[in-house]
């Protein structure tokens, strides 16, 4: 059972039902989840509501989403206690759906990583190689996905933290358009990117899933009423669409095999009579660092609630300034204070000109450019990743560490819908083709993603990524 | 030397919503039990996102219309971000880059009658913050999160060389014009209208000035006059010794009539502005805007200086007769009765309105006509009626009496009594009647006076002032 359509077709002819299901998804997560790390907490083992009928679809929601009766950590010592008091929209939606949660899943702390090494607590491994590490920053979740622990998972998405991971575990990573899906519930790194999304094992489960979930909500201002239809054009012909990718993409290295892979998927798509063009964007450098000052900027304003007063732990004696500052540098890690600092510096009134106003300049030019282009061209083609998921404790540098988001953020800044679907394989580690399309284009992205998943084939949509540990007891 | 103050206001209005500014919470009333209206998202919840409630919108743009601002048809939100215990989320939704109002003006009177004006900066909306208990014992601190989240609108006025006493008018006045516009309760003692000051101080050539010191939290008209008066001696004091210190906010100690210093600002205003991600802007359609501003009643400053002008009266009349709207409509049909206003405003301010204060009772409840007022201040001024019996008839009239006006039999007292009343009085005064006799002829008041205390009103006063007249003519 690997995606929603052939789960729910088993359950209608009987094959399966949702508590076998369930039960088969607690075995695997017992089993195995020790050697990967992908479950901050996990569900009861045998919820009664399992003895309905109702398709019920058990996935993993990421630990910075509020879920009824499970604590909200956000992957921090920081929160290791904390019980949300609120559900998230999100979270409601899926219950209505009827899904069941089977646990919440490891992350970078607070959201801030690539790797999924920042989790407070512990780091979440590859599931395809256990001494790898599986992206970030929704680590656990896309972890869980490919290891055979849910149907789905949901996760939020700020600079890449759905899509990396998702190539790196070989799952689809979805981001929809801003605006679509309610963050009301989810923790926030960097609201005016932060986005809900999903991680699944096809696109049509990205579809379905994300269906789900848009629509506008009174608890969040930042989303807008628009009617969508996600499923309805996913298998139509993409011919005659056009598809552009920046040469200034491959300026900086990226993994020889996976620029191979990468061609191969562009003349996949010039088969199915998509049009492909290399174009000269050179404005497309400014990404990351115009990403690296607005991140952790509005991150800095976000994570000032937890100062050890209402949020967190008393550490220490002293004052109330004492108190914030031991709480913050004890409880909260070295990225996660890291960012603190970065953006602090970035809005104090003798930087704020040249860093974060700057940087929200150069923010909306791009963004002007980019729906420019879009105007031409049906979507935006790379790699999702520079290269294959490195080795655990490999110790990437801060900003080699940012390099992993290259191909990723522009949709974050533009509030872009965006989409990596497995693109192959390499010494049995997976890769992902990162595809991106103009606002609200979401169902033409789909599209584009179907079409390729059909003609590249479903890469493991029958096994599991460690047949060598599936006979054990 | 001469010296001149600059003080500017910044004064935070409450407004009076149901709900609080982004959440659904319900304002709770002043001494409601702590945290008894809080949520996730006035409390700062991780997860939780404002949602910005509409009739804060319309509050505020009553107030920056009645301003006279220039009105932002997209203001946006911000945050402000500093730490402190009353601050849930790290950082105060407020507006700083495109305030919703700016360039206004505020007019109001001095205590003298005499219409000033004083420019206003910006009108902005913004959120309250929690209030802080502090608990006696074990020195412990609570924080009561019902107030975080009330809307407030800040209004900031430009620093204008005016003096401690113009200011406490125009917060008086200020306090009236937002109470009239229901836009909030005005309640003080509940800090739902709250000042604070800045002033500085020049010397009169304007080549040397003091540091701009700030007062907060001068919830009292008459705290924010006497802090600014103590802060300016203060100042001038400095600019005379030379020793001037650098800007600092400063507290008022009530008790001790002193400011004493809270912090010394090192770092001016390090609040890291950038916009709220989580909100749109504030949208005003030209039809919202042309609604609010056609509705906007006449202003009190307006209407008070109709008054003056069309009835020809003091400010503290004017004043006297806006602040009580019930006497207002009776004054003005007095006033088609009798050319000369000045003593029907001095029976309403005094004795109608002492009495109606003793008896508990409103205007309205009253069989008095203003025809009957009228008439008996015609035979008071023409001595047809002793002023003593004038009052206990207004007394009755008050408690209810229908006893009419006609019945009452002027009580005239005799010529032989009052002639008797004046040597009386003559005579119990020697060194004052020298001091007549010496040129000093403005006593012969003084002398009417007496008389007419002993007579316990009945005197007329007319007929005293002529009997007194020939009696220390006489005896010159």
């Amino acid at each position: 059972m690997h995606s929603l359509q052939s789960y729910r077709s088993a359950l209608q002819e009987k094959r399966i039902s949702a508590k076998e299901l369930w039960d088969h998804y607690q075995k695997r997560v017992q089993l195995f989840d020790p050697n990967i790390g992908c479950f901050l907490e996990t569900a009861d083992l045998s919820p009664r509501f399992l003895e309905g009928t109702d398709g019920l679809f058990p996935c993993s929601v990421k630990d910075n989403i509020h879920v009824q009766g499970f604590h909200t950590t956000c992957g921090s010592q920081f929160l290791s206690e904390y019980s949300p008091v609120f559900e998230a929209t999100v979270s409601q939606r899926l219950r209505k759906a009827g899904c069941v949660f089977v646990g919440k899943t490891n992350m970078d702390e607070f959201a801030m990583g690539s790797t999924g090494e920042n989790s407070g607590f512990f780091p979440t491994r590859n599931p395809w190689d256990f001494e790898r590490i599986p992206g970030g920053s929704s680590s656990g979740s896309a972890a869980s996905v490919a290891a055979g622990f849910c149907l789905f998972s949901i996760g939020s998405d700020s600079g890449g933290s759905l899509r990396l991971p998702a190539s790196f575990c070989g799952v689809v990573g979805y981001k929809p358009t801003y605006g679509l899906v309610p963050r009301s519930g989810l923790v926030s790194l960097c609201s005016s990117m932060d986005q809900v999304g999903s991680l699944t094992r096809c696109v049509w489960d990205a579809a379905e899933v994300s269906s789900w979930l848009i629509g506008k909500d009174g608890r969040d201002a930042t989303t807008v009423d628009h009617e969508m239809d996600l499923l309805q054009r996913l298998e139509a012909p993409v011919s005659g669409l056009r598809l552009a990718f920046f040469r200034e993409w491959f300026h900086s290295p990226v993994d020889p095999m996976i620029q191979q892979l990468f061609q191969a998927a562009l003349h996949a798509f010039e088969a199915m009579g998509v049009t492909v063009v290399a174009l000269s964007f050179p404005e497309i450098e400014q990404v990351l660092p115009v990403y690296y000052v607005l991140n952790p900027a509005e991150a800095s304003s976000n994570l000032a609630r937890f100062d050890g007063v209402r949020f967190g732990k008393r550490v220490g004696r002293g004052d109330y300034s004492d108190g914030v500052s031991s709480a913050r540098s004890t409880l909260l890690g070295e990225e996660v204070q890291r960012r603190i600092l970065l953006g602090t510096f970035c809005l104090e009134s003798e930087n704020v000109n040249e860093y974060f106003d700057k940087a929200a300049r150069v923010r909306a030019l791009l963004v002007q450019k980019v729906r420019g282009i879009f105007e031409e061209y049906d979507g935006l083609v790379s790699p999702t990743a520079p290269c294959f998921p490195p080795k655990l404790g490999e110790s990437l540098s801060p900003l080699e560490q940012y390099q992993l988001d290259r191909f990723t953020a522009l949709a974050n800044l533009g509030g872009f819908p965006a989409i990596s679907i497995p693109l192959g394989f390499s010494d049995g580690l997976p890769t992902g083709l990162h595809l991106c399309a103009d606002r609200f284009q979401d169902a033409k992205l789909l599209q584009l993603a179907r079409s390729f998943e059909k003609k590249n084939g479903l890469l493991f949509a029958g096994h599991y990524p460690f047949p060598h540990l599936e006979d054990r007891p | 030397m001469t010296y001149q103050p600059r003080i500017g206001l910044e004064i935070h209005v409450q407004l009076a919503t149901r709900t609080k500014a982004f959440c659904g919470c319900e304002v709770a009333a002043p001494g409601a039990a702590p945290n008894s209206s809080i949520c996730e998202v006035c409390t700062g919840h991780p997860g939780a996102l404002p949602v910005f409630n509409r009739e804060v919108a319309l509050l505020a743009t009553k107030i920056a219309l009645a301003l006279g601002c220039e009105i932002n048809p997209q203001s946006t939100f911000d945050r402000k971000n500093y730490f402190y215990p009353d601050l849930p989320k790290g950082y105060q939704i407020t507006q700083f880059f495109h305030p919703l109002g700016q360039n206004g003006s505020f007019r109001f009177f001095s205590p003298q009658g005499e219409e000033l004006e004083w420019a206003i900066r910006r009108v902005h909306i913004e959120e309250d913050a929690a209030r802080l208990v502090y608990l006696s014992q074990d020195g412990f601190t609570g924080i009561d999160d019902n107030r975080s989240g009330i809307p407030l609108v800040e209004i900031v006025t430009e620093p204008a060389k005016r003096t401690p006493e113009q200011a406490r008018s125009f917060f008086q006045q200020l306090r009236d014009t937002l109470r009239f516009l229901e836009v909030t309760s005005g309640d003080m003692e509940w800090g739902a209208l709250r000042c604070d000051a800045n002033v500085s101080v020049c010397s009169g050539d304007g080549v040397r000035c003091s540091s701009r010191m700030e007062v907060k939290n001068l919830n009292s008209f008459s705290f924010l006059q006497k802090a600014l008066e103590f802060e300016i001696v203060r100042l001038q004091a400095q600019l005379e010794s030379g020793k001037l210190s650098s800007p600092q906010t400063r507290g008022w100690d009530a008790s001790a009539k002193r400011t004493f210093l809270l912090r010394e600002k090192e770092s001016l205003g390090e609040y890291r502005y950038f916009p709220e991600p989580d909100l749109g802007p504030v949208f005003l359609s030209p039809h919202t805007l042309s609604g609010l501003f056609s509705d906007l009643p006449e202003l009190p400053h307006q209407q008070i200086r109709r008054y003056m002008r069309a009835q020809g009266l003091s400010y503290p009349d004017a004043l006297f007769l806006w602040q009580n709207p019930a006497f207002r409509s009776f004054f003005e049909e007095c006033r088609q009765l009798l050319e000369e206003p000045g003593e029907i405003l001095k029976w309403l301010r005094g004795e109608i309105q002492g009495q109606l204060h003793r008896q508990e009772k409103e205007f309205s409840q009253t069989p008095l006509t203003p025809k009957q007022l009228v008439d008996l201040v015609k035979k008071v001024q023409s001595g047809q009626l002793p002023f003593s019996s004038a009052r206990e008839w207004i007394r009755a009239r008050i408690r209810g009496s229908e006893k009419p006006l006609e019945v009452l039999q002027p009580v005239l007292p005799d010529e032989a009594s009052m002639h008797k009343w004046v040597e009386e009085v003559l005579e119990e005064h020697p060194r004052e009647l020298e001091k007549y006799h010496a040129g000093k002829t403005g006593l012969l008041h003084f002398f009417m006076g007496q008389v007419l205390q002993k007579s316990k009103g009945k005197a007329i006063p007319e007929v005293v002032l002529k009997i007194l007249r020939d009696t220390l003519g006489g005896k010159r």
